[in-house]
């Protein structure tokens, strides 16, 4: 029985860029990117399905502008053929509900019988596109999901879910969409044939009328009005002196700073 | 002109950033401490496919480009030194010559398990007497029972310690001088072969470097690498441009890796009631060195490309490999002195940037030498155009 398994992928900005508040409506944001987070460890979880199961077909699909492309490159490097890259610039700033819905759009007419995101992106944590696409798919949705095993021959699914405090396991049946969760793989360092091929892939793009998205699609219906800087550490004090004599100068220093009368 | 990197290579940058950052970079410490080879690391990278970077895709390389192998050996050197020596010597110099001029049963008993890591290869060039003076080469290869027999000690030679295989430089006829040499392959194992002292570096820990004895070593004459004997050096310089412009890219990784930690520190530190960051002479130091690294990581990339284009370039890579090098020092240095004190102590990085920027000063060509050969070229240049 052949599984086929969609991964939904993003590129966000290097944990190492900086990023900063510059304005109000400005972002500053340093030109380094990577695949995100979540996203590679759903990559490398579908390449673990597909060792199990080897009849299993992977898809990975990111929308968005140029930048995507980097992140489909990074899915052939590890392992993934076949790509699809949908969507323009002019999505990239529209909300998670534009992007849920074109990536309904290309995602529905191939069936999958599972589909994978991170369960948050690396820039914006805003964790939405995953269950707006499983909602617009009709699929049933699990965020945060550690660990995943598929019965492709009865169509079902155990999976451990990870919530405050506590672990779930749900059972149910195919097609499902779920948000990965930090251990549920382990993403590998690519072997260099793949990084060559990778470099060396064709990534066409689809542009979102060829989808059947209108303009009105792609509109948010969340308005970002405007960035704030968050609020700095204060001062941080070492207290030097030995026990007893620090529970003195914690005292005096409560006193002093009007915590204490 | 262009001076962008395609977005393919910006990806290859990318993947070869994150195998360092994942592979290596959690070992720097201590690799750099012990100074041990480190093999398990050695096993994880070969692994990956990266020490058949330029070599065919049927020996299981990967025939990359010349600027593909460039930014992999910048990057690389973003790690650790130590280990990015013992890696582009297995890569470019330790199998270059097996690969070029191998027989397809050398290629099949060296080159293929070399590209798989399993075994380590090494190119003797230098003499306690002759580094950068490689006509005063003094190991011999006489011709005798159809092969050769070689004679003579080579030092310094990097994986020399722990090598399976080696590709000897030695002299056919001492008369010859640069002539008369040729490469010959050598395979542990060959009587004769041993191992001499290791060398305990300054800094490049990890890259294990030490003498190897050659005494009455006989092998084949199918192990002459090249044609005929006598063209050693021809060949060897078609090498040297590559080796130089490489050790320009790790100059220049180790001067940004320095400076952006000094960076970092300086951003952090405060002195007089604030960050050390906002005091100009700190400021210039990150000036300057900007100016500096940027022309020679210009210089290293457009003699990197003249290479690729197949433009003689032999005087570029030279230039290349001195301003980037001497700039890696500058780096290291003010990078320490941004430090302050703390960079005398070892648990701090700028030291280690230090010890290792020395080594980058004498491979590909002593700077004295190099400066030697520059001042010639250019004036000869000035004869010319008068």
């Amino acid at each position: 029985m052949t599984l086929h398994c969609v991964v939904c992928i993003k590129q966000v900005p290097d944990h190492e860029a900086v990023v900063r508040v510059e304005s109000e409506q400005n972002l500053f944001i340093e030109d380094r990117y990577i695949c995100s987070f979540y996203d590679e460890i759903a990559i490398e979880a579908a390449l673990r399905i597909k060792k199990d199961h080897p009849d299993t077909r992977i898809t990975a699909i990111s929308a968005g502008g140029r930048r995507a492309v980097e992140a489909l490159r990074r899915a052939v490097a590890m392992g993934i053929d076949e790509v699809f890259h949908v969507g323009d610039e002019s999505i990239e700033s529209a909300g998670s509900m534009a992007i849920a819905r074109v990536l309904a759009a290309k995602i529905g007419p191939m069936k999958p019988d599972l589909v994978m995101c991170g369960k948050q992106a690396g820039d914006d944590d805003m964790g939405a596109v995953g269950p707006m696409l499983a909602e617009l798919l009709g699929m049933v949705h699990a965020n945060a999901v550690l660990s995943l095993e598929l019965n492709p021959q009865n169509q079902s699914f155990e999976l451990d879910r990870k919530t405050e405090g506590e672990i779930w396991r749900l059972r149910g049946s195919l097609p499902l969409l779920i948000g990965v969760e930090k251990g549920l793989a382990e993403p590998h360092v690519p072997v260099v044939t793949r990084v060559m091929k990778a470099m060396k892939a064709k990534i066409e793009n689809e542009p979102v009328s060829k989808l059947g998205i209108g303009d009105h699609d792609i509109e948010s219906g969340l308005q970002r009005v405007r960035y704030l800087q968050p609020p700095v550490r204060g001062e941080v004090r070492m207290l030097q002196a030995e026990f007893p004599e620090n529970v003195e100068e914690l005292v005096r220093c409560l006193q002093d700073n009007g915590v204490l009368s | 002109m262009d001076f962008k990197f395609t977005e393919e290579q910006e990806f290859f940058r990318a993947t070869v950033k994150d195998a360092v950052n994942r592979l290596i970079k959690p070992k720097i410490q201590s690799i750099d401490e012990t100074d041990d080879f480190p093999m398990d690391l050695w096993k994880e990278f070969a692994s990956l496919g990266y020490l058949g970077l330029r070599h065919p895709e049927i020996y299981g390389g990967m025939e990359a480009d010349v600027m593909t192998s460039m930014i992999f050996y910048e990057e690389l050197a973003r790690g650790s030194c130590g280990f990015a020596m013992a890696v582009t010597m297995q890569i470019l110099m330790g199998t270059y010559f097996i690969g070029r001029f191998g027989s397809e049963e050398i290629k099949q008993r060296v080159l293929v398990p070399a590209i798989r890591g399993e075994k380590i290869g090494t190119i003797c060039f230098t003499e306690d007497q002759s580094g950068s003076d490689l006509g005063g080469t003094r190991t011999t290869a006489v011709e005798k029972d159809g092969g050769y027999l070689i004679n003579g000690r080579k030092n310094w030679i990097t994986n020399g310690p722990i090598c399976d295989f080696c590709t000897v430089m030695a002299t056919v006829d001492p008369a010859k001088g640069m002539d008369g040499l040729s490469f010959f392959l050598v395979e542990k194992g060959t009587e004769g072969f041993s191992n001499g002292q290791v060398i305990h570096k300054l800094g490049s820990h990890g890259s294990v470097t030490g003498e190897l004895i050659f005494d009455n070593v006989w092998v084949p004459k199918e192990n002459l690498l090249g044609e005929g004997p006598g063209n050693g050096i021809k060949y060897s310089m078609d090498i040297l441009n590559e080796v130089r412009v490489m050790t320009a890219l790790n100059a220049c990784a180790i001067a940004d890796a320095a400076m952006n930690d000094a960076r970092d520190y300086a951003l952090k530190r405060e002195a007089f009631g604030k960050t050390i960051s906002k005091y100009q002479l700190i400021r210039s130091k990150f000036a300057d060195h900007w100016a500096w690294y940027e022309a020679a990581r210009l210089m290293a990339y457009r003699a990197a490309w003249m290479i690729q284009e197949a433009i003689a370039c032999q005087h570029e890579c030279m230039l290349a490999k001195m301003l980037a090098t001497e700039m890696c020092q500058s780096a290291v240095d003010q990078a320490c002195r941004i430090y302050g004190g703390n960079s005398f102590a070892m648990e701090y990085a700028p030291q280690r940037y230090f010890r290792d920027a020395r080594f980058l000063l004498f491979g590909g060509g002593c700077h004295e030498v190099l400066q030697n050969t520059l001042g010639a070229a250019f004036l000869r240049k000035g004869s010319a155009e008068r």
